[in-house]
């Protein structure tokens, strides 16, 4: 080196320098890719530390949803039947044909639950019978009102000959019918999650539990009866057999048309008493001249009403004749001072105000069927306007009917209060039906355990808090 | 050019370096002090803040871990209930009730008693399908006497009744006169009625 010329130190050096300058430069592309590479990371964990504090914002309400749908699906999925229970289902078809009168011939299950990972597994079964129009109807009907989720998905009526069976002057038909119902399947449900406080956080949103439960209230229906109506699955017609026994069609027609005549008339003299400006002496007379009218009617009706053989002239005789003349009769019935004069037909506030009165003093002392009644007796005269002063008095009034009844209805229930825990410090609980519930708990869908005291339980049952002592 | 140095070895002057190249020596060594600080200070410092960074932000996340965690399996237990409470709604609400039905065909038959409207009875009735697609009711029909009027004012009170508006179709007015002499008119008119209801449940849309 040490011969090295001038130059050649001098481009050593040069190249060197270059050379380090060189790596040095490379070395920060090298590192400043590492950098973006970081802040890419650390962008994306911001984001993901962003909306981690929204999930964590968001907590409070999710748990509410959590709570509400967990609390609804483990009420909803009581209207569904396990195993054990769609052997009670079977014994609960026995006892509504004992109550309907209908006579089974077979009963087939149509559809088995196969075993699958589906939430819900439908089962049918098909139900044989013998029975007539109304019977076949009430026991469909009692079917659909179970307290258990039943579906009926097919039905037929064959109706029976001539010559067919007959319970009660109505022709026995030969009935099917498929009813359907679900078993839940609880398994490929996700683990429930433990929320702290779980119960106490219940407790607070059972008004929101209870109204979402309303959205799966089965329709139900209650199915009126016969009420004067024919079959529609029997030949109405005459029989040319029969002719000469009983009166005809035209006949039959003139004595349902006979008294309709003479309860128009009735009906007139009625409002004549009640017209403002009718004198005493003439209201005197209208009552009595009404009175014999009625008498007379009464009178003949019964005879009248088994000369009525013509099947559709029977509903036509129970709502055009007999409905009315009850209606009449039973203004007779009443005091003499009742009945005229009165062209408000809603009753006095006084009146009112003292049946409220009433009502409370029944309620308070466990009469509860007595303030029913009471209300019951005149409620046709509490249907007052919602523009009349006396609506509110009205609605109190209905509203002492509501609690007489939903009391009643509790009375009904069959609630066996077995034993209380009474803890001072937390949830209290009691041992109800041989199943234990605590504070909060819904025994049903309407039916909810709100306190647990050591001599009675609060429990609010549609709405009205009521207590069972021990 | 050989350059040949005369003088004796004591008296030469040393082997200095040439100024010139004492200042690219040094030039060079601040360039290359320059490169490599350059270097340090984008490794060691920009890197490092920004791998500190992400320390810190991750350790921000992973405290975060439980309660997203929590978060997550109850969001997983709410879709999984609304799935179970939707399924147990759609078959509460695909539910008919047939005895409600029963009940309005027969008060359309009955008329209140009044036959002059129309006296019809049915042969039988036979009711199947699925709540999903669509109900059918197949009802033969009859009406008493001869006079056509009759059986459209049936038809006319069959659209009238409740149960009406959830049909989706209807068998149009055909008939065969018949006789029969054991009754009272003998004629009448026998003619087919099927309803078909709209499905009750109604269908979900698909993903596309």
């Amino acid at each position: 080196m040490a011969n090295w010329t001038q130059k050649k130190i001098l481009t050593t050096m040069g190249g060197v320098a270059l050379g380090v300058c060189g790596l040095a430069a490379g070395g920060v592309y090298y590192t400043n890719g590492l950098i973006e590479e970081v802040d890419v990371k650390v962008a994306s964990k911001n984001a993901a530390v962003l909306a981690a504090d929204v999930k964590i914002k968001n907590i409070p309400v999710v748990e509410k949803e959590v709570i509400i749908l967990r609390e609804n699906l483990g009420e909803y999925v009581k209207i569904l039947p396990d195993s054990r229970e769609l052997t009670d289902f079977v014994r609960m078809l026995q006892k509504f044909e004992r109550q309907s009168g209908i006579r089974s011939t077979g009963l087939i299950q149509s559809r088995a639950g196969k075993k699958s990972n589906a939430l819900f597994t439908p089962i049918e079964y098909t139900y044989q019978m013998t029975a007539t129009l109304w019977q076949g109807l009430k026991f469909m009907n009692l079917v659909e009102n179970f307290e258990r989720f039943v579906s009926v998905t097919a039905f037929s009526i064959t109706p029976g000959q001539d010559d067919a069976d007959t319970i009660e002057g109505e022709v026995v038909h030969t009935i099917s019918l498929t009813m359907q119902t679900f078993t839940y399947n609880k398994r490929g449900a996700k683990p429930d999650v433990t929320i702290p406080a779980y119960d106490d956080r219940k407790l607070e949103l059972r008004e929101e539990i209870w109204e979402r439960m309303q959205a799966i209230r089965i329709d139900r229906y209650e199915h009126p009866g016969m009420q004067g109506r024919r079959d529609i699955f029997v030949d109405p017609r005459e029989t040319s057999q029969g002719v000469g026994k009983d009166p005809s069609n035209a006949e039959q027609r003139s004595i349902i048309e006979k008294h309709i005549g003479a309860i128009e008339q009735m009906n007139k003299t009625l409002d004549k008493i009640r017209a403002e400006g009718t004198s005493f002496p003439e209201q005197w007379s209208l009552e009595k001249t009404f009175k014999t009218d009625l008498a007379k009617t009464l009178a003949t009706v019964e005879a009248d009403a088994s000369m009525i053989v013509y099947r559709p002239y029977r509903l036509r005789w129970s709502l055009e004749v007999m409905g009315p003349l009850d209606s009449l009769r039973q203004q007779i019935s009443k005091p003499n001072d009742d009945l005229p004069m009165r062209s408000d037909p809603f009753m006095p506030s006084d009146e009112i105000a003292t049946l409220i009165a009433d009502m409370a003093d029944d309620c308070n002392n466990g009469q509860l069927e007595q303030a029913r009644d009471r209300y019951e007796a005149v409620m046709d005269r509490l249907a007052v306007p919602d523009d009349d002063a006396r609506y509110r008095l009205a609605v109190d009034a209905k509203s002492w009917h509501h609690k007489a009844t939903t009391a009643l209805d509790f009375k009904g229930l069959e609630l066996s209060v077995q034993g209380v825990v009474v803890n001072g410090a937390g949830t209290s609980g009691v041992l109800l039906n041989d199943e234990v519930f605590e504070e909060g708990d819904y025994i049903d869908a309407d039916l909810l355990v709100k306190r647990v005291e050591e001599e009675q339980v609060w429990f609010v049952f549609r709405g009205l808090t009521l207590v069972r002592t021990m | 050019m050989i350059k040949i140095n005369l003088l004796p070895a004591d008296l030469r002057r040393g082997n200095r370096l040439p100024p010139r190249v004492l200042a690219a020596a040094f030039g060079t060594a601040l360039i290359i002090s320059a490169a490599v600080g350059w270097f340090g200070l984008t490794y060691f410092g920009t890197l490092a803040d920004a791998e500190q960074q992400l320390v810190d932000v991750t350790a921000q996340l992973n405290s975060r871990g439980t309660k997203v965690k929590y978060h997550d399996q109850l969001a997983a237990n709410r879709k999984d209930y609304a799935l179970r409470v939707a399924t147990i709604q759609d078959i509460g609400h695909s539910r008919r009730v047939w005895s409600q039905f029963m009940d309005d065909l027969i008060d359309v038959v009955n008329n209140s008693g009044a036959t002059e409207r129309h006296l019809a009875w049915f042969d039988s009735i036979n009711v199947k399908g699925d709540p999903k697609k669509s109900v059918s009711v197949t009802l033969p029909s009859n009406v008493q006497g001869e006079d056509k009027s009759l059986m459209a004012n049936f038809h006319e009170d069959l659209e009238a009744a409740p149960f009406a508006k959830d049909l989706s179709k209807k068998t149009d007015p055909t008939f065969r006169l018949e006789e029969d002499d054991s009754r009272i008119p003998s004629a009448y008119l026998k003619f087919p009625m099927a309803l078909q209801f709209k499905p009750s449940v109604k269908p979900k849309a698909k993903r596309k």
